[in-house]
């Protein structure tokens, strides 16, 4: 068959529609869980201080947390996680809990009143931590 | 292939596609069944931690009274039991040693239940070790860390004994300058008493992080288990396995929560009640499953410092729990009730080696 001929061929038509609908329906099955942006929230004293989507991150930073009694936390945000890197805290707890990136399980640090939560983003693959 | 095929063929992907789209608005899984129950979650700050609290339910109103009623709880039983609370019962017992005190019904019964275990591990857990912790730094939040003397410790010793501690009804008396503490089952019986106020407003499922104490109250909305992760002693921001459980606490202790190092040794904050002195068995992480709270927090602390030989003997001995155990080096020995529910993650299979132990 001659190319003019194929186009005007219905069946090719036909043809071409139907791998057009095949593809559509196998990509919706694939894009099924795709994630929305993870939003971290950061709390100071139970006042919201700062959101971030972290999906959006394209370059690491640092954000500077202060609290009203002189005491501060650095705050890193990366590309899809969030951590404490220094902190005027005595004990350092909030720099051992590393890096989170989903919903699992926040970052605290409770002298200075720090608070770091992630909510949407895809779901965690447990539902809580021992230890 | 002829035309007429060519259109069926057309027009059933066509309906695929607009059911497919359909379905994903709609979420058809779950059509005829019950719509998945809403995730409520709520943080309670109290006994030197966060708390997380998330209950699963479609009746809003009920998980947030439900919620509310658990903060008030924990900050109520907090002002009761904490060791540094001017006026809390464990205060009064304190610092009126050697003297009757008169306590609340549940202090009495956390107390009893907690010097159950004392005895039954042989004082490997012992709740007066307080005065030892103290000397080590380990209660003060500003670090002061130090090591002490050994006589000094001799001498601490000396008041570590809970079979001295009487109770009577709701009475406490303890011996002379004794100090006890609740901090090893606190959390262990909070998550067994936010679990009943839960299930006492109709939410059957829910999951509790007291600090890395898990309760998981019912099974997860759907009706399989939970899923909690064990958290890795040597990369504490990781987990290894995941236990896969419903209805019971999972407690775990590990030297890696809180410990200072000072000329090159590393001083954990799980004190041995027979030495004084931080334990230091093969024991890195100990993990207790059970149905009740405060049995496996204490527990957890117990079988921690008796390492792995006695700590099976022990359980050998008495059962009720199950129990899960990371040396340094590399084995992870699980009781049989484990085998099926505990996962070892693929990409840990180099690091760590799981055996069952019977």
């Amino acid at each position: 068959m001659k190319a003019k001929e194929l186009l005007r061929s219905h069946r090719f038509w036909l043809a071409a529609f139907a791998a057009l609908i095949l593809l559509s329906s196998l990509s919706m099955l694939f894009m099924r869980r795709s994630a929305g942006g993870s939003v971290a929230v950061i709390t100071q004293d139970g006042a919201e201080f700062q959101r971030i989507d972290l999906s959006k991150v394209k370059e690491s930073y640092e954000i500077k947390v202060t609290n009203p009694s002189g005491g501060y936390n650095l705050v890193l945000v990366e590309p899809g996680a969030i951590s404490v890197i220094e902190a005027s805290c005595p004990d350092h707890v909030c720099i051992a809990q590393g890096k989170i990136g989903d919903s699992l399980r926040p970052i605290v640090c409770l002298p200075n009143k720090l608070m770091i939560t992630i909510s949407g983003g895809e779901a965690p693959d447990i539902d809580s931590v021992s230890g | 292939m002829n035309n007429k095929k060519l259109i069926i063929i057309v027009s059933v992907l066509l309906v695929l596609l607009i059911v497919g789209s359909l379905a994903m608005k709609l979420d058809l899984a779950h059509i005829g069944g019950e719509p998945e129950p809403a995730e409520h979650e709520s943080f309670v700050f109290a006994m030197d931690t966060v708390m997380s609290l998330k209950a699963y339910s479609n009746d809003e109103e009920a998980a947030t009274s439900a919620l509310a009623q658990a903060a008030g709880a924990i900050n109520d039983l907090e002002a009761l039991i904490s060791v540094t609370r001017e006026g809390s019962d464990i205060f009064k017992i304190n610092s009126t040693s050697d003297t009757p005190t008169t306590v609340s019904d549940e202090t009495a019964e956390i107390i009893s239940r907690a010097l159950e275990i004392c005895s039954a591990t042989g004082g490997e857990l012992d709740i007066s070790i307080y005065p030892v912790l103290r000397a080590w730094g380990f209660t003060d939040a500003e670090g002061g860390y130090r090591v002490p003397e050994y006589n000094e410790i001799k001498q601490l010793l000396t008041k570590v004994d809970y079979s001295k501690i009487e109770v009577d009804g709701n009475v406490v008396t303890v011996a002379p300058g004794m100090q006890i503490d609740l901090g090893s089952v606190a959390k262990g019986y909070t998550g067994d008493m936010v679990a009943d106020i839960l299930t006492n407003s109709g939410i059957e499922s829910a999951i509790l992080d007291l600090g890395g104490n898990v309760r998981a109250v019912g099974s997860a909305p759907g009706g399989g288990d939970w899923r909690v992760g064990v958290c890795d002693p040597l990369d504490s921001s990781s987990y290894f396995g995941v236990l896969s459980v419903s209805d019971c606490s999972v407690v775990t202790s590990g030297g890696y929560n809180r410990y200072f190092v000072e000329d090159g040794r590393t001083y954990c904050h799980i004190i041995d009640p027979y030495t004084g002195y931080p334990a230091e068995t093969e024991v890195i992480s100990a993990t207790i499953v059970g149905t009740d709270g405060l049995e496996c927090d204490g527990l957890s602390t117990a079988t921690y410092i008796m390492g792995v030989n006695k700590a099976f003997d022990f359980w050998r001995k008495t059962g009720g729990f199950d129990m899960l155990l990371v040396t340094k080096n590399g084995n992870i020995f699980i009781t049989p009730g484990l085998e099926d529910c505990f996962e070892l993650l693929s990409g840990y299979a180099d690091k760590y080696t799981v055996e069952v132990v019977h």
